[in-house]
Protein backbone atom coordinates (compact mmCIF):
# COMPACT_ATOMS: atom_id res chain seq x y z
CA UNK A 1 0.00 0.00 0.00
CA UNK A 2 1.69 3.35 -0.97
CA UNK A 3 1.19 6.10 1.24
CA UNK A 4 -1.67 7.76 -0.18
CA UNK A 5 -3.58 4.55 -0.14
CA UNK A 6 -2.57 4.60 3.35
CA UNK A 7 -3.80 8.11 4.26
CA UNK A 8 -6.78 7.44 2.45
CA UNK A 9 -7.76 4.69 4.62
CA UNK A 10 -7.42 6.66 7.54
CA UNK A 11 -9.78 9.57 6.53
CA UNK A 12 -11.78 9.51 3.27
CA UNK A 13 -9.88 12.11 0.83
CA UNK A 14 -9.54 12.25 -2.56
CA UNK A 15 -6.05 10.85 -3.56
CA UNK A 16 -5.88 12.59 -6.65
CA UNK A 17 -5.55 15.88 -4.24
CA UNK A 18 -3.06 14.31 -1.68
CA UNK A 19 -0.12 15.93 -3.76
CA UNK A 20 -0.23 18.65 -1.04
CA UNK A 21 -1.44 17.69 2.63
CA UNK A 22 -1.97 20.56 5.16
CA UNK A 23 -3.32 19.88 8.38
CA UNK A 24 -4.77 23.49 9.43
CA UNK A 25 -7.31 24.73 12.44
CA UNK A 26 -10.66 26.04 12.13
CA UNK A 27 -12.85 27.09 14.78
CA UNK A 28 -16.65 26.94 15.70
CA UNK A 29 -16.04 24.11 18.63
CA UNK A 30 -15.74 21.83 15.81
CA UNK A 31 -15.46 17.74 17.14
CA UNK A 32 -14.63 16.62 13.92
CA UNK A 33 -12.11 17.01 10.92
CA UNK A 34 -13.26 18.98 8.32
CA UNK A 35 -11.89 18.03 4.63
CA UNK A 36 -11.32 20.93 2.23
CA UNK A 37 -9.44 21.11 -1.30
CA UNK A 38 -7.89 24.25 -2.69
CA UNK A 39 -5.88 24.63 -5.35
CA UNK A 40 -4.71 20.76 -5.42
CA UNK A 41 -3.79 20.93 -1.74
CA UNK A 42 -6.06 19.06 0.58
CA UNK A 43 -6.39 20.82 4.09
CA UNK A 44 -7.95 18.51 6.81
CA UNK A 45 -9.33 21.45 9.27
CA UNK A 46 -9.72 20.75 13.30
CA UNK A 47 -10.24 22.51 16.20
CA UNK A 48 -7.64 21.57 18.88
CA UNK A 49 -9.73 22.43 21.76
CA UNK A 50 -12.67 20.68 20.74
CA UNK A 51 -12.15 18.10 18.66
CA UNK A 52 -13.01 14.27 19.62
CA UNK A 53 -10.32 11.42 20.60
CA UNK A 54 -11.44 9.61 17.86
CA UNK A 55 -10.82 12.37 15.17
CA UNK A 56 -7.88 13.44 17.07
CA UNK A 57 -6.24 9.88 16.75
CA UNK A 58 -6.99 9.93 12.79
CA UNK A 59 -4.69 12.78 12.59
CA UNK A 60 -1.87 11.37 14.91
CA UNK A 61 -2.14 8.74 12.92
CA UNK A 62 -1.92 10.41 9.79
CA UNK A 63 1.49 12.30 10.84
CA UNK A 64 3.00 9.08 12.28
CA UNK A 65 2.42 7.47 8.92
CA UNK A 66 3.98 9.97 7.02
CA UNK A 67 7.18 9.71 9.25
CA UNK A 68 6.93 5.99 9.36
CA UNK A 69 6.88 6.72 5.47
CA UNK A 70 10.45 8.90 5.97
CA UNK A 71 8.55 11.92 5.31
CA UNK A 72 8.45 15.35 6.13
CA UNK A 73 5.79 17.15 8.84
CA UNK A 74 6.66 20.73 9.02
CA UNK A 75 4.93 24.09 10.14
CA UNK A 76 3.46 25.91 7.04
CA UNK A 77 5.66 29.06 7.84
CA UNK A 78 9.25 27.20 7.87
CA UNK A 79 8.34 25.07 5.27
CA UNK A 80 8.33 28.55 2.77
CA UNK A 81 11.44 29.39 4.42
CA UNK A 82 12.65 25.82 3.55
CA UNK A 83 10.92 26.57 0.18
CA UNK A 84 12.31 30.06 -0.32
CA UNK A 85 15.96 29.22 0.37
CA UNK A 86 16.12 26.41 -1.94
CA UNK A 87 14.90 28.64 -4.96
CA UNK A 88 17.41 30.97 -3.97
CA UNK A 89 20.79 28.89 -3.26
CA UNK A 90 20.16 26.95 -6.35
CA UNK A 91 20.45 30.21 -8.42
CA UNK A 92 23.52 29.93 -10.81
CA UNK A 93 24.79 33.61 -9.47
CA UNK A 94 25.43 32.36 -5.92
CA UNK A 95 26.09 28.62 -6.63
CA UNK A 96 28.84 30.83 -9.06
CA UNK A 97 29.42 32.71 -5.74
CA UNK A 98 29.57 29.62 -3.23
CA UNK A 99 31.98 27.07 -5.88
CA UNK A 100 34.81 30.04 -6.04
CA UNK A 101 34.84 30.17 -2.06
CA UNK A 102 34.62 26.64 -1.74
CA UNK A 103 37.93 25.56 -0.10
CA UNK A 104 38.79 29.25 0.72
CA UNK A 105 37.26 30.03 3.77
CA UNK A 106 38.29 29.00 7.26
CA UNK A 107 35.78 26.54 9.23
CA UNK A 108 31.95 27.20 8.73
CA UNK A 109 32.65 30.28 7.20
CA UNK A 110 31.13 28.89 3.63
CA UNK A 111 27.73 28.08 5.35
CA UNK A 112 27.84 31.61 6.79
CA UNK A 113 28.56 32.92 3.93
CA UNK A 114 25.39 31.07 1.99
CA UNK A 115 23.01 32.19 4.45
CA UNK A 116 24.10 36.16 3.51
CA UNK A 117 23.49 35.21 0.01
CA UNK A 118 20.00 34.40 1.13
CA UNK A 119 19.65 36.81 4.07
CA UNK A 120 20.83 39.47 0.74
CA UNK A 121 18.11 37.66 -1.75
CA UNK A 122 15.37 38.79 1.04
CA UNK A 123 15.93 42.01 1.38
CA UNK A 124 16.64 42.66 -1.82
CA UNK A 125 12.91 41.26 -2.29
CA UNK A 126 11.49 44.02 0.10
CA UNK A 127 11.47 40.94 3.12
CA UNK A 128 12.07 41.72 6.72
CA UNK A 129 15.62 40.29 7.37
CA UNK A 130 15.99 40.72 11.30
CA UNK A 131 14.90 37.43 12.34
CA UNK A 132 17.50 35.88 9.72
CA UNK A 133 20.16 37.77 11.15
CA UNK A 134 19.07 36.96 14.45
CA UNK A 135 19.33 33.11 13.37
CA UNK A 136 22.72 33.47 12.05
CA UNK A 137 23.70 35.47 14.68
CA UNK A 138 22.46 32.84 17.38
CA UNK A 139 24.27 30.08 15.90
CA UNK A 140 27.40 31.65 14.84
CA UNK A 141 28.07 34.84 17.02
CA UNK A 142 29.61 38.16 16.31
CA UNK A 143 31.37 36.26 13.38
CA UNK A 144 28.26 35.06 11.37
CA UNK A 145 26.96 38.68 12.00
CA UNK A 146 29.84 40.24 10.87
CA UNK A 147 30.14 37.85 7.62
CA UNK A 148 26.40 38.91 6.86
CA UNK A 149 26.89 42.54 6.92
CA UNK A 150 30.44 42.28 4.91
CA UNK A 151 28.72 40.06 1.80
CA UNK A 152 25.22 42.77 1.65
CA UNK A 153 27.56 45.65 2.01
CA UNK A 154 29.39 44.33 -1.26
CA UNK A 155 33.19 43.51 0.37
CA UNK A 156 33.40 39.68 -1.07
CA UNK A 157 33.76 40.94 -4.41
CA UNK A 158 35.46 43.87 -4.17
CA UNK A 159 37.62 42.76 -0.87
CA UNK A 160 37.98 39.95 -0.13
CA UNK A 161 38.02 38.03 -3.62
CA UNK A 162 40.45 40.79 -4.90
CA UNK A 163 42.74 40.20 -1.87
CA UNK A 164 42.92 36.49 -2.28
CA UNK A 165 43.57 36.96 -5.88
CA UNK A 166 46.40 39.13 -5.11
CA UNK A 167 47.81 37.12 -2.33
CA UNK A 168 47.47 34.01 -4.41
CA UNK A 169 49.54 35.58 -7.66
CA UNK A 170 52.70 35.44 -5.45
CA UNK A 171 54.73 32.23 -5.66
CA UNK A 172 55.10 31.89 -1.31
CA UNK A 173 51.13 31.58 -1.40
CA UNK A 174 49.77 29.22 1.04
CA UNK A 175 45.84 29.24 2.34
CA UNK A 176 46.86 29.90 5.98
CA UNK A 177 48.58 33.32 4.89
CA UNK A 178 45.26 34.50 3.42
CA UNK A 179 43.06 33.10 6.67
CA UNK A 180 45.67 35.51 8.65
CA UNK A 181 44.28 38.75 6.38
CA UNK A 182 40.63 37.75 6.56
CA UNK A 183 40.42 37.15 9.94
CA UNK A 184 41.21 40.90 10.48
CA UNK A 185 38.61 42.08 7.88
CA UNK A 186 36.59 39.60 9.83
CA UNK A 187 36.44 40.14 13.06
CA UNK A 188 37.52 43.96 13.01
CA UNK A 189 34.75 44.48 10.43
CA UNK A 190 32.55 46.93 12.71
CA UNK A 191 36.24 49.51 12.86
CA UNK A 192 37.39 49.42 9.30
CA UNK A 193 37.09 51.74 5.83
CA UNK A 194 37.56 49.35 2.82
CA UNK A 195 39.61 51.46 0.29
CA UNK A 196 38.85 51.08 -3.08
CA UNK A 197 39.91 52.54 -6.64
CA UNK A 198 36.54 54.57 -7.30
CA UNK A 199 36.87 56.81 -4.22
CA UNK A 200 39.18 59.58 -4.38
CA UNK A 201 41.66 61.02 -2.38
CA UNK A 202 39.29 64.00 -0.93
CA UNK A 203 36.44 61.85 -0.08
CA UNK A 204 38.39 58.65 1.23
CA UNK A 205 40.40 61.93 3.43
CA UNK A 206 36.40 62.90 4.50
CA UNK A 207 34.92 59.40 5.22
CA UNK A 208 37.87 58.59 7.36
CA UNK A 209 37.52 61.76 9.22
CA UNK A 210 33.68 61.54 9.57
CA UNK A 211 34.25 57.77 10.83
CA UNK A 212 37.10 58.85 13.46
CA UNK A 213 34.54 61.56 14.77
CA UNK A 214 31.97 58.89 14.81
CA UNK A 215 33.69 56.25 16.47
CA UNK A 216 35.39 59.05 19.20
CA UNK A 217 31.55 60.04 20.28
CA UNK A 218 30.68 56.39 21.23
CA UNK A 219 34.38 55.75 22.93
CA UNK A 220 35.73 53.55 20.25
CA UNK A 221 39.24 54.59 20.37
CA UNK A 222 40.80 52.78 16.79
CA UNK A 223 39.67 52.60 13.11
CA UNK A 224 41.02 49.76 10.71
CA UNK A 225 41.59 51.12 7.00
CA UNK A 226 42.03 48.23 4.53
CA UNK A 227 43.33 48.78 0.58
CA UNK A 228 44.09 46.21 -2.21
CA UNK A 229 46.30 46.95 -5.35
CA UNK A 230 49.16 49.51 -5.36
CA UNK A 231 46.87 52.25 -6.38
CA UNK A 232 45.21 51.56 -2.91
CA UNK A 233 47.49 51.14 -0.65
CA UNK A 234 49.25 54.57 -2.13
CA UNK A 235 46.08 56.49 -1.52
CA UNK A 236 46.44 55.06 1.96
CA UNK A 237 49.72 56.02 2.70
CA UNK A 238 48.89 59.66 1.50
CA UNK A 239 45.44 59.91 3.55
CA UNK A 240 48.09 58.85 6.64
CA UNK A 241 50.29 61.44 6.39
CA UNK A 242 47.51 64.10 5.41
CA UNK A 243 45.62 63.30 9.40
CA UNK A 244 49.17 62.66 10.61
CA UNK A 245 47.77 65.49 13.17
CA UNK A 246 44.32 63.97 14.01
CA UNK A 247 45.78 60.82 15.02
CA UNK A 248 48.36 59.04 17.87
CA UNK A 249 51.52 58.58 15.60
CA UNK A 250 53.15 56.12 14.17
CA UNK A 251 49.86 54.09 13.53
CA UNK A 252 50.37 50.33 13.04
CA UNK A 253 50.80 49.29 9.32
CA UNK A 254 51.01 45.41 7.81
CA UNK A 255 51.55 46.36 4.56
CA UNK A 256 53.07 44.12 1.63
CA UNK A 257 53.59 44.36 -2.09
CA UNK A 258 49.58 44.53 -3.14
CA UNK A 259 47.75 45.11 0.35
CA UNK A 260 48.05 47.00 3.49
CA UNK A 261 46.03 47.13 6.93
CA UNK A 262 46.69 49.68 8.99
CA UNK A 263 44.95 50.45 12.68
CA UNK A 264 44.69 54.38 13.37
CA UNK A 265 44.37 54.59 17.06
CA UNK A 266 42.62 58.35 18.60
CA UNK B 1 9.61 12.33 -0.07
CA UNK B 2 6.30 13.34 1.31
CA UNK B 3 6.02 16.20 2.75
CA UNK B 4 2.60 17.24 5.59
CA UNK B 5 2.15 20.76 6.59
CA UNK B 6 0.70 21.79 9.79
CA UNK B 7 -0.20 25.18 11.33
CA UNK B 8 2.03 26.86 14.11
CA UNK B 9 -1.23 26.47 16.30
CA UNK B 10 -0.92 22.40 15.96
CA UNK B 11 2.44 22.13 17.26
CA UNK B 12 1.80 20.76 20.67
CA UNK B 13 -0.73 18.16 18.89
CA UNK B 14 2.18 17.54 16.65
CA UNK B 15 4.13 16.69 19.84
CA UNK B 16 1.42 14.83 21.15
CA UNK B 17 1.71 12.22 18.20
CA UNK B 18 5.64 11.31 18.55
CA UNK B 19 4.72 10.86 22.19
CA UNK B 20 6.37 14.58 23.37
CA UNK B 21 5.35 17.01 25.82
CA UNK B 22 6.02 20.32 27.08
CA UNK B 23 8.15 20.99 30.35
CA UNK B 24 7.67 23.83 32.95
CA UNK B 25 10.28 25.79 31.08
CA UNK B 26 8.87 25.28 27.49
CA UNK B 27 11.26 22.78 26.58
CA UNK B 28 10.39 19.43 24.27
CA UNK B 29 10.59 16.42 26.54
CA UNK B 30 10.11 12.95 26.53
CA UNK B 31 6.61 12.15 27.34
CA UNK B 32 7.63 8.91 29.26
CA UNK B 33 10.71 10.80 30.71
CA UNK B 34 10.12 14.48 31.43
CA UNK B 35 13.16 14.98 32.33
CA UNK B 36 15.15 14.38 28.96
CA UNK B 37 14.99 16.63 26.95
CA UNK B 38 14.30 16.41 23.38
CA UNK B 39 17.42 17.54 21.33
CA UNK B 40 17.61 18.75 17.47
CA UNK B 41 20.70 17.76 15.15
CA UNK B 42 22.91 20.16 16.47
CA UNK B 43 22.85 19.09 20.11
CA UNK B 44 20.65 22.12 21.07
CA UNK B 45 17.18 21.91 23.86
CA UNK B 46 14.18 23.05 21.68
CA UNK B 47 11.82 25.37 22.47
CA UNK B 48 7.91 25.41 21.68
CA UNK B 49 8.35 28.48 19.70
CA UNK B 50 11.46 26.91 17.84
CA UNK B 51 9.92 23.87 17.05
CA UNK B 52 9.57 23.59 13.33
CA UNK B 53 9.02 19.66 12.52
CA UNK B 54 9.78 16.17 12.49
CA UNK B 55 12.31 14.41 9.57
CA UNK B 56 11.68 11.07 8.30
CA UNK B 57 13.05 7.42 9.86
CA UNK B 58 14.22 8.42 13.08
CA UNK B 59 12.88 11.13 15.09
CA UNK B 60 14.67 13.97 13.93
CA UNK B 61 13.67 17.30 15.37
CA UNK B 62 14.09 20.30 13.47
CA UNK B 63 13.94 23.86 14.39
CA UNK B 64 12.64 26.46 12.99
CA UNK B 65 15.77 28.99 12.76
CA UNK B 66 17.39 29.95 8.92
CA UNK B 67 20.94 27.38 9.60
CA UNK B 68 18.68 24.34 11.40
CA UNK B 69 16.41 24.63 7.95
CA UNK B 70 19.41 25.64 5.68
CA UNK B 71 20.90 21.66 7.48
CA UNK B 72 17.57 20.47 7.00
CA UNK B 73 17.48 21.30 3.05
CA UNK B 74 21.18 19.42 2.24
CA UNK B 75 19.66 16.32 4.32
CA UNK B 76 16.93 16.10 2.06
CA UNK B 77 19.10 16.51 -1.08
Amino acid sequence: MNIFDKLKSIVNVDISKLKELHIGVIGNNNTSIKIEYHDNRTILGIDPNTVDSLEKDKVIQILRTVIDAKGLVIEEKSKKLLDDFKSEDKLQTNQDILSYFKGKLPGQDLEILRASLFILGEFVKGHSIESLKKDVRNRYGTRGNNIVNLYSAGYFGTVIKPLLEEMSARKDFSITIFFARYEVIVTQVTFAVFVNRRISSTELRNEVMAKIALNKKYGIKKLNLHGIGIDNVNKIQELLTSIRQEIQWPPQIDSEKGFITVTINF
Amino acid sequence: MYTVTFDAKLKKLVLEAFNKDIDDSGYVVEKTNPTQRVLSPDGEEIKLEDFAGIKNGSEVFIKSDLISLMELCDSLS
